[in-house]
């Protein structure tokens, strides 16, 4: 490999946001938009917030536990639409792109 | 919280538990002079904080309570999205959480509720008649809503307001406000001053 092409590939998996591996970029997603709050920093329901909300998260980690799904497909879409229970508001705000990486990252935390 | 924070002569946009009423435009608004101003009160770490403290910075400032089920953690997210267009600007803009619900959240309660964000967050509290104060210069309103258990929820104003490096209060956004409209805002806040 040419040495700047390596020099380049070297810079851009240092830049935070540039991770090449859609989990890694997945989960600094998931850390800056608070999803920790609620789910926890591993997404096993357990964040600070989960004992006082009327419906408490589930446990991501069990791919048993997804009412709609456990495909990354089907985690993306709960990300953007929410749910209907609203237990989990539709976080709209995020792009397709950015939700299919939180998606990624919670799929390659389920045990089967 | 067992009473009212203070409300005010408008209503920007409720949440948590009902439908939000949004105003009648989506646009941010201009805000008169008199809107806002410096306030104090009680960071996470149990320190006084007092809005002076961070002149020099921007800040985007929103009301809500750290068991916010739905617009709280929605909102925070537009923030984050909005912090992250920054780029390295980000450092310049301060993000503050002013509890409607102190009676919950306590400096501690919050430690943990910002400690979970990457996105740096300062979580602010008070007495109720801190709290108030605050809600009311910044015509913020918060209204109890019984659930029958102890996890009461709340519904309160959910705009987040822009604040310059003065101090002053520029703009108001509503909840659902793009990410790219608040990074804009930001940036021309921030090449302003």
């Amino acid at each position: 490999m040419p040495v700047r092409m390596l020099t380049l590939l070297v810079v851009a998996t240092a830049i935070p946001g540039c991770a090449s591996d859609p989990a890694e970029r997945g989960h600094r997603l998931y850390m800056a938009h608070g999803c920790a709050v609620c789910h926890g920093a591993e997404g096993h329901g357990d964040g600070p917030t989960a004992p006082r909300l009327p419906l408490p998260p589930r446990d991501l980690s069990d791919a048993r536990l997804y009412a709609r799904g456990a495909s990354a497909a089907d985690v993306a879409r709960s990300i953007r639409r929410g749910t209907a229970s609203r237990a989990m508001p539709a976080f709209n705000d995020l792009t397709d792109a950015e939700a299919d990486d939180i998606a990624a990252w919670i799929v390659s935390q389920q045990r089967q | 919280m067992r009473r009212t924070i203070a409300c005010a002569a408008i209503a920007l946009a409720a949440g948590c538990g009902q439908s939000p009423a949004p105003p009648a435009s989506k646009a941010s608004a201009q805000l008169r002079p008199a809107f806002g101003g410096d306030f104090t009160l009680t960071n996470q770490d149990n320190q006084r904080f007092r809005l002076q403290d961070i002149r020099g910075r921007a800040a985007l400032l929103f009301f809500g309570y750290t068991s916010c089920p739905d617009m709280c953690p929605a909102t925070m997210s537009r923030i984050a999205g909005a912090l992250e267009r920054l780029g390295d600007s980000r450092g310049d803009v301060v993000t503050l959480f002013v509890t409607v619900d102190p009676t919950r959240d306590s400096p501690a309660v919050l430690k943990q509720y910002v400690g979970a964000f990457r996105t740096p967050l300062i979580g602010l509290t008070g007495t109720e008649e801190e709290v108030s104060r605050v809600a009311a210069a910044y015509h913020a309103s918060a209204e109890p809503v019984p659930t029958g258990t102890a996890n009461y929820l709340i519904n309160h104003t959910t705009a987040i307001f822009l604040i310059d490096r003065e101090g002053k209060l520029r703009k108001y956004f509503r909840y659902d406000e793009d990410p790219d409209t608040l990074a804009a805002a930001l940036k021309a806040v921030l090449r302003t001053e």
